[in-house]
C-alpha cells in the first residue's frame, strides 16, 4: 500500500496520524449508521411479506406462499409438472431443505453438491428476503453452493416467511455478525427475478445466461 | 483502448450522416429517460437518497487513504489477493502475470469499464490467451471488433437484423436455416454458445460496482447472470477496478444500490447484485480458489487533488449520456474514448490530456439536463466550462476563435458600446431578412446557416423597447 496510499494523502493534503480522521473513519465503521430506509421498507410484517410476493411476481418470478414446510415438497412436484421440467432436483446440504419429506414424490429425483452443465432444476435456501425490492439474499457454502442459483434453468428458492424483512440493511442483520459486521460467505447473492437482458434494441427477454425461471417458495 | 477523441468534430459529423446509428438512436429513444422517471416517481425517497450516497462519496473521497487501508486488511484475512496498479500499463501486466502463473488459455469475462479503459483485452489477446465476452451486448461488441457506445449498454448502437448477421457469421456450425429474427432467438443462441466457455474458462475476470472497506467485499451488479458464472465457475476471479469504487460499509452500498438501477435502466434494483469476499472456504463445493483484486489508480490521485475532484463520485449509470441532447443525436462512438456523454466530457481530458480531448467539452449545449439527473450531483457543466476556460488559458483555441472571443469581451462588458452597436444591426438585420424572416446564409455564420436557418431579430433590441415601455408607463 506504500506509495499508492501516500499519493492519495498528499492529494488530500493530509497527514497519517490525524487522530480526529482516524476517528470519524472508526466511528463510521463501528457504529453502523443506517442512512435512510425508505417507507415501503417500514411496514408491519405481514404488509412486508405481502410486498415481497408482489415485487418478486411483478419482474417475472412465480411465487407459492405455504403455510408449512410439509407442503413443500408437493408444491415442487406439482411446479415441475406444470412447467414440463426433469423430475430432478439439486441441492446443497441446507438444514432447512434436509428437513423436507420427499418420501411422498417417489418419482422425484433429490440430488446433492454444487450444479453441473447438465442439472435442469437447483433447490437453494435464502437466508433473507428485502421486501422494498422482492430480494432474496441467498449465501454461497456447502449449505448453498453458488452455482445452484445460476447454471440450472430452473431455480427454486425457499424461504421461511420470518425471514422477510423490509430493507436491505435488515438483511445483512440474518448473517452472523461480528464487531465490524457480517461474517461474510465466499459470496452473498442479492436475487430479484429470473436471468433477463435488454441488449438488444432494448427489448427485455427474460433467461439470458442464468436461470430463466425463478420460483419462490415462501413458508409459514 | 486507443482514443479517437481528437477528431470528435469528424466522428459526431459522420455520425449524423450513419443512417444505421441513427436508426438505432431512434429505437433507443426515450426509453431509459421514461424508466428513470416512473422509477424515480414510485419511490418517493430518491432525491434525498441520492443526495445521501452523494454524502457518502464525498466522505470516502476525503478519507480515501484509511478506508483503502481498512479494505486491504480486510481483503487480505477474508483470504484474497490486492494488487496495485498506479497505470494502464501496470493492471494489464499484473492481470497477465496472474493468468501465466496459471498456465490460463481461456479467459471469460464480465463487462467492466475499467478493463475498457486499460485495454485489457488487446493485451491479454496479444500474449496468446483466448478472451470472451459474456455479457450479451459485450459479445456482441466483441464479434464486431468495436468498443461499447454506451457505459450501461454496450451495443446499444447495435440493430436486431445486425446481431443476427454477425452470429450467422461467427456461429459457423449451427443451421444455417435456423430462425433468428426473435430477438429472443438470439439470446437463447448467445446463451447456448457461450455456456461451456463459463465451465471451461481457467480463469474468470469481473469489473466491480463497489468496494467495501467494513468487509473486504467487491460488488457487482448484472441483470444476465454472466458476472455470476464467470467468477464461480473459474477456479481464478480476478476484479479489476479502481480506487473510486470504495465505499465505507454494506449499509452506505446499500443506499447507493438504491439509487443506481433506478438511474441507469429504471428497474429497483438489477437482478443480480453480488457481495464476492475473498475465494472459495475450505468446507465450500464451488466457487474460485483463488481471488484477486487489481486496483487501478490511473490519474485518480491526481484528479483527487484537482478541481474535478467532484467527478470521482460518479457510480456509472449513464443517466447523463441517456438525457444528453448531444448524445442522443451522436451516440457514443462519436466520443472517442471509453467513456461517452456529458460523464465522458469530463473524464476523458483527465484520462487523455486536453490536447487530445478537448473538443469532448465543448460538445455541450449545457442545457444542465445531465447534472439535473445525475444521481451524485456532479455539476457536469460547470466542469465542462472549467475544462474549457483551460483550453482556452492553455491558448488551444484557434486565433480566429479566441479573437472573436475576445472582441466579443471587450464589447459586452462596455453596455453604451454594445447598446450602440446592437441599436445599428438589428434594424439592419431585420430589414434584411424581408418577408420570411429568417437567413439561409450569413457572412461569418455558416457554421449555423449551414445545417439550419437563423431567426431574424425584430428589428428592435430590448433596451430600446424596455425605454419605450417605460416612457409610455407600460411598465
Amino acid at each position: 500500500m506504500t506509495g499508492f496510499v501516500e499519493n492519495i494523502r498528499s492529494a488530500l493534503g493530509v497527514s497519517a496520524s490525524d487522530p480526529e480522521r482516524l476517528e470519524i473513519v472508526r466511528k463510521h465503521l463501528d457504529d453502523h449508521t443506517r442512512n435512510l430506509i425508505p417507507e415501503r421498507a417500514l411496514r408491519s410484517h405481514q404488509e412486508l411479506v405481502d410486498l415481497f410476493i408482489q415485487t418478486l411476481e411483478s419482474v417475472e418470478a412465480t411465487v407459492a406462499h405455504l403455510p408449512e414446510l410439509a407442503d413443500v415438497a408437493s408444491e415442487v412436484a406439482r411446479y415441475q409438472i406444470v412447467n414440463d421440467l426433469a423430475h430432478e432436483l439439486k441441492c446443497g446440504s441446507d438444514t432447512l431443505i434436509a428437513e423436507i419429506d420427499w418420501s411422498q414424490q417417489s418419482d422425484l429425483k433429490i440430488l446433492s453438491g454444487p450444479a453441473i452443465g447438465k442439472d435442469a432444476v437447483s433447490l437453494t435456501h435464502a437466508f433473507a428476503g428485502a421486501s422494498e425490492t422482492g430480494t432474496l439474499f441467498v449465501a454461497s457454502g456447502p449449505q448453498n453452493p453458488v452455482t445452484l442459483s445460476f447454471l440450472p434453468e430452473t431455480n427454486i428458492v425457499l424461504i421461511r416467511a420470518q425471514d422477510i424483512v423490509g430493507s436491505y440493511e435488515d438483511a445483512w442483520l440474518k448473517l452472523p455478525w461480528g464487531v465490524r459486521g457480517p461474517q461474510m460467505p465466499r459470496t452473498v447473492n442479492l436475487i430479484s427475478g429470473p436471468s433477463r437482458t435488454a441488449d438488444i434494441e432494448q427489448t427485455l427477454i427474460t433467461g439470458a445466461h442464468g436461470p430463466r425461471r425463478l420460483h419462490v417458495i415462501v413458508v409459514g | 483502448m486507443k482514443s479517437t477523441a481528437r477528431s470528435f468534430k469528424e466522428n459526431a459529423h459522420e455520425a449524423l450522416k450513419n443512417q444505421r446509428l441513427q436508426k438505432s438512436l431512434k429505437v433507443m429513444g426515450r426509453g431509459f429517460v421514461e424508466k428513470r422517471a416512473k422509477a424515480r416517481a414510485a419511490l418517493p425517497e430518491f432525491d434525498e437518497l441520492c443526495k445521501q450516497g452523494q454524502a457518502i462519496k464525498t466522505h470516502t473521497l476525503e478519507h480515501l487513504d484509511l478506508y483503502l487501508e481498512v479494505y486491504e486488511k480486510q481483503l487480505t484475512a477474508s483470504g484474497g489477493h490486492l494488487h496495485l496498479a498506479h497505470t494502464a500499463a501496470d493492471a494489464c501486466e499484473q492481470i497477465l502475470q496472474i493468468c501465466r502463473d496459471k498456465n490460463a488459455r481461456l479467459i471469460t469475462k464480465g463487462k467492466s469499464m475499467v478493463a475498457e479503459e486499460i485495454g485489457l483485452n488487446e493485451r491479454l489477446e496479444e500474449a496468446g490467451l483466448r478472451v470472451v465476452e459474456t455479457d450479451l451486448g459485450e459479445y456482441i461488441i466483441q464479434l464486431r471488433k468495436e468498443p461499447p457506445s454506451h457505459i450501461v449498454a454496450p451495443a446499444v448502437h447495435v440493430g436486431a437484423d445486425q446481431v443476427e448477421a454477425d452470429f450467422r457469421r461467427v456461429h459457423k456450425d449451427l443451421p444455417a436455416s435456423r430462425d433468428l429474427s426473435d430477438p429472443a432467438a438470439l439470446v437463447f443462441e448467445a446463451r447456448n454458445m457461450l455456456r461451456n466457455e463459463f465451465i471451461d474458462a481457467d480463469v474468470g475476470i469481473t469489473g466491480a460496482n463497489f468496494l467495501i472497506a467494513q468487509t473486504g467485499s467487491s460488488v457487482i451488479v448484472t441483470n444476465e447472470g454472466n458476472g455470476d458464472l464467470t467468477q464461480s465457475l473459474a477456479p481464478v476471479h480476478i476484479v479489476i477496478t479502481s480506487i473510486d469504487k470504495l465505499v465505507p460499509t454494506l449499509n452506505d452500498a446499500s443506499t447507493l444500490i438504491r439509487v443506481l438501477a433506478r438511474s441507469a435502466t429504471g428497474q429497483s434494483i438489477t437482478t443480480y447484485t453480488t457481495f464476492s469476499t475473498g475465494p472459495r472456504r475450505a468446507q465450500d463445493l464451488d466457487g474460485p480458489q483463488e481471488y484477486h483484486v487489481v486496483l487501478l489508480d490511473n490519474g485518480r490521485t491526481k484528479q483527487l487533488a484537482s478541481e474535478f475532484a467532484e467527478a470521482l463520485r460518479c457510480i456509472r449509470c449513464g443517466a447523463c449520456m441517456n438525457h444528453c441532447p448531444v448524445y442522443q443525436s451522436i451516440g457514443g462512438h462519436a466520443y472517442g474514448w471509453v467513456y461517452p456523454g456529458p460523464i465522458g466530457a469530463v473524464l476523458n481530458p483527465s484520462f487523455l490530456g486536453l490536447a487530445e480531448a478537448a473538443d469532448l467539452p465543448n460538445a455541450s449545449s449545457l442545457c444542465g439536463r445531465c447534472e439535473q439527473v445525475c444521481p451524485m450531483g456532479i455539476k457536469l457543466p460547470d466542469l465542462m466550462r472549467k475544462w474549457r476556460e483551460k483550453h482556452h488559458e492553455a491558448g488551444g483555441p484557434p486565433a480566429m476563435v479566441r479573437g472573436s472571443l475576445s472582441i466579443w469581451a471587450f464589447v459586452a462588458k462596455r453596455p453604451r458600446l454594445y447598446q450602440f452597436l446592437t441599436g445599428m444591426m438589428m434594424p439592419l438585420l431585420g430589414k434584411l431578412a424581408g418577408a420570411k424572416r429568417k437567413f439561409g446564409w450569413l457572412p461569418l455564420a455558416s457554421g449555423w446557416t449551414n445545417s439550419r436557418d437563423l431567426p431574424a431579430p425584430s428589428g428592435k433590441t430590448f433596451m430600446s423597447l424596455l425605454k419605450k415601455h417605460q416612457k409610455e408607463g407600460r411598465l
